[in-house]
C-alpha cells in the first residue's frame, strides 16, 4: 500500500446561484514515503481544491483518501497556501508567524526565534526582515515567510501550491534548491502545484497533468533526471525531451 | 492637516457668528459665539462645568465599559455558534432597532432615578453595537487562517484564542469607538429627560428652561469637544492596538 493513497476523489461545489459545479472527476493517485510529485494543470481545474482534500481540509463526495493507513487529520501536513498572504496572522511579526508551526514544541520562545533565525541565515536570507510585520513586507517576502514556516516544521506531508510564485528569478532557484536540500534531510513527501513546467521538472520525481475541470489525471510523467538536480540541467537535452512532449499534451488539453 | 482642521474651527466660528450677528436667527434662541465663550469661561474658572464634566464622563465611561464587556463576551459566542445566534438573533435584533429613549420608562422601573439607571443606558445602547461588530468579526475570519490553525492542530481554544479573535479585533474596535459615541448621545439625554443631580446634559436641560441661552449652549460646546476627544482617544488606542487593520 502507498504512502499516501487518493482513491476515486470527486468533489462538486454547490453555488447558490447556478447550481453545482463538478471540481473533481475520479482522481487516483498514489505517493510513494518521500516521494515529490508536481501537478500541472490549467486555471480553475481543481489543483487547489485536491490539495486541500488530501490535507483533510475540504469534504469530498466520493472516493477515499489516506495517508499512512491514517486519515488526513491524523498526519503532520504542511500546506504553503496559494494565498500565502491571507494565510499569514497579520497581527505577529513575521518571525512569531514563522513560531507559529513550532508551537506544539518545548522550547522556550527564545529558543525558537534563535532557531529560526539561524535558519533563515543558513539559507542566506538574512536580509529577511523577520521582526517586521506581514503588511510591512513585500508579496515576495511574505511568500518566504509562509514558506519558512512550513519547512520548520518539518512535515511528513508537504503540499505547495505555487509556493514560489512571486519570487524573483534569482530567489526563486535559490528556494528551489533550499526546497530540494530540505526535502533530502526531511524526506518528506511533497506534492507541488506549479505553472510553470521547468520548475515542475527541476523538483519533481513526477509530473501529474490534469484536464480542465473537472480534473481528470490525463498523464503521469516520470521524470528520470539525476539527482542532486543542477540548474544547468534546465538547458540539457534531456530536459528538453521530457519537456517537450508534456507542453504538446498540455496545449492539446487546453484547446479541448 | 493641523492647516485645515484648523480653518474648519474658524468656518464654523464665522457662519455661527454671522447668522447670529446678522439677526437671522435671533439672539433669544442662539447667541453670538462670543457671548458663548464668555459665558464659557465663566463656568470654566468657577469649576461648575467642570464637576458636570466629570459626572457625565465617569458615568458614560462606566457604562461604555460594562456594555463592552457584555457585548464582546455574548458577541464572541454568538459569532460563533450558530444556534446560539439563531437563538438570539430575534431579541437581539428587535431590542437594538428600538431607541434606548423609549425604554426610559421601563429602566426607571428596574433601576430607579439615580446613577445606576443612567449608566445602565450607556452600558445598554453600546453594547447593542459592539455586540453586533463582534459578531460580525468572528463570522468574517478568514477561512484560509483557520485552515492554517487546523494544518497545525490547534486545539478549539488556541485557535479562538490566537486566530479568531485578533481576526475579529479590527470590528470589535470599530464597535467600541460607535459604542462609546453612542454612550455619550444616550448619557446627555437620560440626563436631560430622567432629571439628574449632575451631569452636562441636566445642565442645558435647566439653562435652556429658563432661556440661559449663553450657557446651554456654552454646555453643549462642551458636550461636543468631549466626544471630539473621546473619538480621538479610541482612534489612537485603536491604531496601537490593531496596528495591521485596512492594511
Ligand atoms: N468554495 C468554492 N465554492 C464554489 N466553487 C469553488 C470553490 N472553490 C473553488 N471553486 C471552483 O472550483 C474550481 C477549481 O478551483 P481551484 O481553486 O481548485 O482551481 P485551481 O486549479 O487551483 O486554479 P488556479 O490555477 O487558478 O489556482 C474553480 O472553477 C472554482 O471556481
Ligand atoms: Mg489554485
Amino acid at each position: 500500500m502507498a504512502y499516501i493513497e487518493i482513491k476515486n476523489i470527486c468533489k462538486s461545489f454547490t453555488n447558490p446561484d447556478n447550481g453545482s459545479i463538478q471540481v473533481l472527476d475520479n482522481v487516483n493517485l498514489e505517493l510513494e514515503t518521500g516521494e515529490f510529485v508536481a501537478i500541472f494543470g490549467p486555471n480553475g481545474c481543481g489543483k487547489t481544491t485536491l490539495l486541500n482534500v488530501v490535507a483533510g481540509l475540504t469534504e469530498f463526495d466520493n472516493g477515499s483518501i489516506s495517508i499512512d493507513n491514517k486519515e488526513p487529520s491524523e498526519s503532520k501536513i504542511g500546506f504553503v497556501f496559494q494565498n500565502y498572504s491571507d494565510s499569514l496572522f497579520p497581527w505577529l511579526k513575521n518571525i512569531d508567524n514563522i513560531a507559529f508551526s513550532l508551537d506544539s514544541s518545548e522550547e522556550s520562545k527564545k529558543q525558537k526565534h534563535h532557531r529560526i533565525r539561524d535558519y533563515v541565515k543558513d539559507i542566506g536570507l538574512g536580509e529577511l526582515p523577520l521582526d517586521k510585520y506581514p503588511y510591512q513586507c513585500s508579496g515576495g517576502q511574505q511568500q518566504l515567510v509562509a514558506l519558512f514556516r512550513e519547512l520548520i516544521y518539518k512535515p511528513d506531508v508537504l503540499l505547495m501550491d505555487e509556493p514560489f510564485a512571486s519570487l524573483d528569478y534569482d530567489r526563486r532557484i535559490t528556494q528551489q534548491e533550499n526546497l530540494l536540500k530540505s526535502w533530502e534531510k526531511t524526506k518528506s513527501t511533497i506534492l507541488f502545484i506549479s505553472h510553470e513546467l521547468d520548475e515542475a521538472i527541476f523538483l519533481a520525481d513526477k509530473i501529474i497533468l490534469l484536464s480542465q475541470r473537472p480534473a481528470r489525471i490525463i498523464d503521469i510523467y516520470d521524470i528520470d533526471l539525476p539527482r542532486p538536480r543542477k540548474i544547468e540541467m534546465l538547458e540539457q537535452e534531456d530536459f528538453f525531451k521530457l519537456k517537450v512532449p508534456i507542453l504538446k499534451k498540455f496545449r492539446e488539453v487546453i484547446s479541448r | 492637516m493641523m492647516k485645515s482642521r484648523l480653518s474648519g474651527t474658524i468656518i464654523f466660528l464665522l457662519v455661527w457668528l454671522l447668522i447670529t450677528s446678522t439677526g437671522l436667527i435671533s439672539q433669544l434662541f442662539l447667541p453670538t459665539p462670543v457671548d458663548v465663550f464668555k459665558e464659557l469661561f465663566l463656568l470654566v474658572i468657577s469649576y461648575e462645568i467642570l464637576y458636570d464634566l466629570f459626572a457625565s464622563l465617569w458615568r458614560t465611561l462606566v457604562g461604555f465599559f460594562v456594555g463592552c464587556v457584555i457585548g464582546v463576551s455574548i458577541g464572541l459566542i454568538m459569532g460563533h455558534y450558530k444556534t446560539f445566534y439563531e437563538t438570539m438573533e430575534f431579541p437581539v435584533d428587535f431590542f437594538r432597532s428600538i431607541p434606548a429613549t423609549a425604554l426610559f420608562p421601563l429602566f426607571i422601573v428596574i433601576w430607579g432615578l439615580g446613577d445606576e439607571v443612567k449608566i445602565f443606558i450607556a452600558a445598554w445602547s453600546s453594547s447593542m453595537v459592539v455586540l453586533i461588530n463582534t459578531i460580525y468579526g468572528i463570522r468574517n475570519v478568514s477561512i484560509t487562517r483557520l485552515m492554517v490553525a487546523k494544518t497545525k492542530k490547534a486545539s478549539f481554544l488556541k485557535t479562538f484564542v490566537k486566530v479568531m479573535i485578533p481576526s475579529a479585533l479590527p470590528y470589535i474596535f470599530a464597535g467600541f469607538r460607535i459604542g462609546l459615541s453612542l454612550a455619550l448621545v444616550v448619557e446627555i439625554v437620560a440626563e436631560m429627560f430622567l432629571g439628574s443631580q449632575s451631569g452636562l446634559g441636566q445642565r442645558i436641560f435647566n439653562a435652556s428652561s429658563i432661556f440661559e441661552m449663553e450657557e446651554a449652549y456654552a454646555t453643549v460646546l462642551v458636550v461636543g469637544l468631549l466626544g471630539y476627544f473621546l473619538n480621538k482617544t479610541v482612534i489612537l488606542i485603536e491604531g496601537r492596538v490593531v496596528h495591521w487593520s485596512g492594511r
